[in-house]
């Protein structure tokens, strides 16, 4: 038996952006971005750990909306074209680099091999549905697969209008079955955003466990004698997981963190900024640039852009290497702390936004790569777990309850809910209001108004992604996080005019409605009731 | 917790970079005067052109053809560039404004962090006629929009004067986990409060470790971790370890700040100008 154990948890979750009224459309390049850099890898990573016999253990979200999107035809086709491109500008650029800059030939021949390798695992190993592979793994017993809100909205701002957390703990459920083929037992509350009572609406659906911010147990009445290192069983009758801060800020930390040093691979430099448009070509659809994801200079130091170096891939693997023994040695030691005074073994729950890495940390899934290895084949002190495995194997759970929390900046809804986004509050709140307003009125609506009120059950759950506040609030892409809120709210707004002044509902516009917002079809609005 | 992911220097992984050559590229143009009209239907005049600026060819034509003037050759090399027909846009959101208001007396609490609330109102504008025919219009124009706070379990209770035009405001909450709830009504020159509405009720968070250990276990199983057959929870379990006395907040006059406490107020309307409670609301 180890000494203890470690749980780590990747947050899988992009909002759901799909633009068919343009052939192209720049935010839809954060999935693509995301399948390239993230999801690929990985499922690249788990391969070789299983065909290998390496006994990992993975709790992964993946959120409604990106399953979704995984699973859509328009997104997907776009996709393929989109590493199409970026397959024919890395090939050129292997030409380029050997005529222009040795500096960066090899970093270039790397793309080519890369690029190549995440399309032939896309297309021909899991037939263009990532979905599969993902089952693949939950099947072996070493991925355990858990749900989200349905379209990641912030629950506890939700909390006035009850059906609204409700139907976003249900059609994820829902949305779950379909695509796993049984009931969630665990899930990521959006933002880790926790508020006393909601069990309930979790329990409805069969939702045994959760994961909190760690003051969701330090600060827990009464006080959890293990703190974060072993799970509580809140009075609503769920296993919350609390999360590890030494373990988080090995990777978050933007000072002391791994993905910072210097010879890993550079986010901001990227050659759709810096080559001339002409021959970028077709990877910029609109000449206008923007990240296209090949990048040849490493972090170097506290040096600004120009002075950035080569990449080194050789080095940024044994970096990846060096630090993935490195986090390893620290959980040995806190495990061993840990054991000693509580007389248990402890666990340590280490949630990351899967995006992390690949997409922010190039270098992350190498380093998970390295991590599950060395655990698996180096030593016994510490192994990997699931929350479902570690709830089987040690099922006593102290009883406390946790307090509100949420893992953004202090600890509580700041980042969801300030000067810059507060405005949006009262008008999902009216939505969702509206919404059980008219899923109580129409019992018998006729196949048109079901429609209706479905699709305006879709632009609620769209409206209330916690992406578009938390946007507004980091002041990124803002206009399209304000357009996307406004655009929801109005169609929602039409539909309830036309169903609840019964109103003449014109088919062409809610055709419109349904191919442009077309998540869940299997929405049911009685969910609202 | 003083590194939280999302709050330091480094962006979120997923955080989508600020553009800046073609940031607001598919920003949409007003289509027209703004006006507070809700969303108006194109059915019948399916404009042509989308909001990303591209012109699709009216449904079952031809794409467009070369302008005129451009020599054989040129029209021929133009060809390429045809652009792909897209589907007209019935629906024109950009015309959708945010409501002033829906129509209805309601007000909403939400716990922001263990010190801060946050309300927001809407005032049906009937109820307001109401008022001026009860009232008269001279008694309705010196009385005081007024968000009452109170703590619906320990007793107590703080007025916000609200100033003219406000929607939302930002309450300070007491330093101990507690109950709040509001109520919007209108404060009459005679100091009487009419009610309009009532919210939600909300509870802080509590801060810091519980003095009390925990004593009580469950065992989790298939049905999640609840209480097995025969065994209950009781209060003692999980109950809050002492209740807080009433709540004792000052009333705020809203339009001045004059009774603000010192860095503890609230933000009201956007239209609202220094010098108000805003003006010393810092986070």
């Amino acid at each position: 038996m180890p000494v203890g154990y470690w749980c780590p948890v990747l947050h899988a979750h992009l909002p759901y952006v799909r633009h068919p009224e343009h052939p192209e459309f720049l935010e839809e390049d954060w999935f693509f971005e995301a399948l390239n850099e993230t999801y690929v890898p990985i499922v690249s990573v788990l391969d070789g750990l299983l065909a290998e016999g390496v006994e990992y253990r993975l709790t992964m979200t993946l959120s409604p909306p990106l399953v979704s999107m995984m699973t859509d035809e328009l997104l997907l086709s776009r996709y393929h074209r989109h590493l199409d491109r970026l397959v024919d500008l890395a090939h050129r650029e292997v030409e380029r680099t050997r005529r222009e800059d040795q500096r960066f030939h090899d970093v270039a021949r790397y793309y080519v091999y890369e690029l190549e390798r995440i399309r032939r695992i896309f297309r021909e190993q899991y037939g263009s549905n990532l979905l599969n592979a993902f089952r693949k793994h939950r099947d072996a017993g070493k991925l355990e697969i858990i749900t989200c809100g349905a379209t990641h909205g912030f629950l506890p701002l939700m909390d006035p209008v009850p059906q609204a957390v409700r139907a976003q703990v249900q059609v994820a459920a829902r949305h779950y079955r379909k695509h796993f083929d049984r009931d969630p037992t665990g899930i990521w509350l959006p933002e880790c955003g926790y508020l006393p009572g909601h069990e309930t609406y979790l329990r409805e659906v069969g939702l045994r466990f959760s994961f909190l911010e760690a003051h969701g147990l330090t600060d827990a009445h009464p006080q959890p004698s293990a703190g974060v290192h072993a799970p509580i069983a809140s009075p609503g009758g769920i296993a919350f997981f609390g999360r590890d801060m030494e373990s988080s800020r090995q990777v978050w930390s933007a000072e002391t963190g791994y993905p910072g040093d210097y010879d890993y691979r550079e986010f901001y430099k990227d050659v759709g900024w810096e080559l001339p448009l002409d021959y970028l070509g077709d990877i910029l659809p609109d000449r206008l640039r923007k990240n296209v994801g090949i990048k040849y200079y490493r972090v170097t130091g506290k040096v600004g852009l120009g002075d950035k170096q080569p990449y080194v891939r050789a080095w940024a693997m044994e970096k990846a290497a060096s630090h993935a023994g490195n986090f390893l040695f620290n959980r040995q030691r806190q495990v061993e702390h840990l054991a000693g005074v509580l007389g248990r073994p402890p666990i340590v729950v280490s949630p990351y936004d899967a995006e992390l890495f690949g997409h922010w940390w190039f270098e992350g899934p190498d380093f998970l790569n390295y991590l599950f290895r060395k655990m698996h084949f180096d030593q016994e002190v510490v192994k990997p777990t699931t929350p479902t495995e570690f709830l089987e194997r040690f099922p006593d759970l102290e009883v406390c309850q946790p307090p509100m929390c949420t893992w953004g900046a202090k600890g509580y809804a700041e980042v969801w809910l300030n000067e810059g986004n507060h405005w949006i509050y009262p008008h999902l709140d009216m939505a969702a209001e509206r919404m059980v307003e008219l899923a109580r009125r129409f019992e018998h609506p006729s196949e048109r108004e079901r429609r209706a009120l479905n699709q305006a059950a879709r632009e609620l759950l769209l409206a209330q992604s916690s992406d578009w506040a938390f946007i507004m609030k980091t002041n990124t892409t803002v206009e399209y996080a304000k357009k996307r809120t406004r655009d929801h709210i109005a169609r929602f707004d039409y539909l309830y005019r036309m169903l609840s002044a019964g109103g003449f509902l014109e088919e062409p516009i809610l055709r419109e409605f349904e191919d442009r917002d077309n998540i869940f079809p299997d929405i049911d609005y009685q969910v609202y009731r | 917790m003083a590194s939280k992911k999302k709050a330091g220097g480094k962006p979120s992984a997923k955080a989508p970079r600020a553009r800046t050559p073609g940031a607001a590229r598919r920003k949409t143009k007003p289509a027209g005067k703004p006006s507070a009209a809700p969303a108006r239907m194109a059915a019948a005049r399916a404009r042509t052109t989308p909001a990303g600026g591209r012109k699709p060819a009216p449904k079952g034509a031809q794409p467009p053809g070369p302008e005129t003037g451009l020599s054989e050759e040129d029209a021929i090399r133009s060809a390429k560039y045809t652009p792909r027909e897209l589907p007209p846009r019935l629906f024109e959101e950009e015309r959708f404004l945010f409501p002033e208001t829906y129509g209805v007396n309601r007000v909403r609490l939400l716990v922001r962090d263990p010190e801060w609330l946050f309300a927001y109102w809407d005032v049906s504008p009937d109820m307001m006629k109401d008022m001026r025919k009860s009232l008269g219009e001279r008694t309705l124009a010196v009385s005081r929009l007024t968000l009452r706070i109170m703590d619906p379990v320990s007793g107590g209770s703080s007025d916000v004067l609200l100033p003219a035009g406000a929607r939302w405001w930002y309450v300070r909450a007491d330093s101990t986990p507690r109950s709040y709830k509001a109520e919007l009504g209108l404060t009459l020159p005679s100091g009487e409060f009419r009610r309009l509405a009532e919210s939600n009720t909300v509870v802080t968070p509590r801060v810091g470790p519980s003095p009390q250990r925990a004593r009580r276990r469950l065992r989790y199983g298939p049905t999640g971790a609840v209480p097995g057959e025969g065994e209950t929870l009781t209060l003692d379990d999980v109950g809050p370890s002492s209740p807080p006395g009433p709540w004792r907040a000052p009333s705020i006059d809203g339009a001045t700040g004059s009774a603000a406490p010192a860095g503890a107020t609230g933000g009201a309307s956007d239209a609202f100008q220094p010098g108000g409670a805003s003006d010393v609301h810092r986070r």
